[in-house]
C-alpha cells in the first residue's frame, strides 16, 4: 500500500475526514498513480487539465479511455465565441432560446471564462454503470 | 506551435505504427494560406455588409495558431482488447 493511501486511512480512522472524503482522496490518488504508470506526457508549467477516464469493470470487455485536455484549449475555444459576428450570435441565441436555453453568447466575456475555468477546478463527475466507471475531474 | 510535435501511436496484434508529425510543417502550410488571406482581407471591406461571414472565417483562421498552441498537452488514449491507440501533442 502506498504512503498516501496509508495516510488517508489513518486520517479516516482518527475521524479527521469522513468516509466520502476518504473515498474522493483515494480515487484522486488512484487516478494520479494510474496516469504516472502510463507515462502520460506532462509539462512542468503548472498548467491545469481536465481528465476523462473510462475504466471497464472487471470481467467486462469494454474499452479503456484516458483523455487529458488542457484548460488553455478550452479557454481558447471559448474565446472564439467572442469572434463570432453579431448577426451569427443573434441567430445562435435565438435557436438556443427556442430549445429552452436562454444563453447569450455575447455575455461570454474573458473575465467570465476565467471564472468558469477557476470553478472547474472543483468539478468532478463519477458515473458508475454496469459496464464501466467514468470519472471526469480537473486538476 | 513551431516546436510542437503531434504523436500518434497505434498498436494492434499485427501492426505497430508510430507517427511523429512536427507541427512546423502545418505552420508552413498555414503561412502560405495566411499570405493569400492577408492579400484578400482588404478587398472584403469593399462590400462590407455582404462579407460579414468571410471576414469572420478569416478572423478564426488567424486565431488558429493560438488554438493549436493551447492544445499542447492534449492526450487521448483508447485501449481495447485488440488495439491500443495513443494520440498526444507535446
Amino acid at each position: 500500500m502506498s504512503e498516501e493511501k496509508t495516510k488517508i486511512l489513518e486520517m479516516l480512522s482518527n475521524g479527521k475526514i469522513t468516509v466520502e472524503e476518504a473515498d474522493k482522496l483515494l480515487n484522486a490518488v488512484g487516478n494520479e498513480k494510474m496516469l504516472e504508470q502510463k507515462n502520460v506526457p506532462t509539462d512542468n508549467t503548472g498548467s491545469k487539465f481536465m481528465y476523462i477516464n473510462v475504466e471497464p469493470k472487471e470481467g467486462k470487455s469494454s474499452e479503456r479511455v484516458n483523455v487529458k485536455i488542457p484548460f488553455a484549449l478550452m479557454k481558447a475555444g471559448l474565446n472564439i465565441a467572442g469572434l463570432i459576428p453579431k448577426e451569427a450570435q443573434d441567430k445562435i441565441n435565438e435557436k438556443m432560446s427556442d430549445k429552452g436555453m436562454s444563453f447569450n453568447l455575447s455575455d461570454l466575456k474573458p473575465e467570465n471564462v476565467k471564472e468558469l475555468m477557476d470553478s472547474l477546478e472543483e468539478f468532478t463527475v463519477d458515473v458508475d454503470s454496469d459496464d464501466s466507471i467514468v470519472k471526469i475531474f480537473c486538476k | 506551435m513551431l516546436f510542437m510535435m503531434l504523436v500518434t501511436k497505434i498498436k494492434s496484434n499485427n501492426h505497430n505504427i508510430n507517427l511523429y508529425i512536427p507541427l512546423i510543417l502545418v505552420f508552413i502550410l498555414y503561412l502560405i494560406i495566411a499570405v493569400f488571406c492577408l492579400i484578400a482581407y482588404p478587398f472584403l471591406f469593399l462590400n462590407y455588409k455582404k462579407t460579414v461571414l468571410p471576414r469572420w472565417y478569416l478572423k478564426v483562421f488567424f486565431y488558429l495558431p493560438k488554438l493549436i498552441s493551447s492544445a499542447k498537452g492534449t492526450y487521448v488514449e483508447v485501449i481495447s482488447e485488440e488495439d491500443n491507440i495513443e494520440f498526444y501533442l507535446k
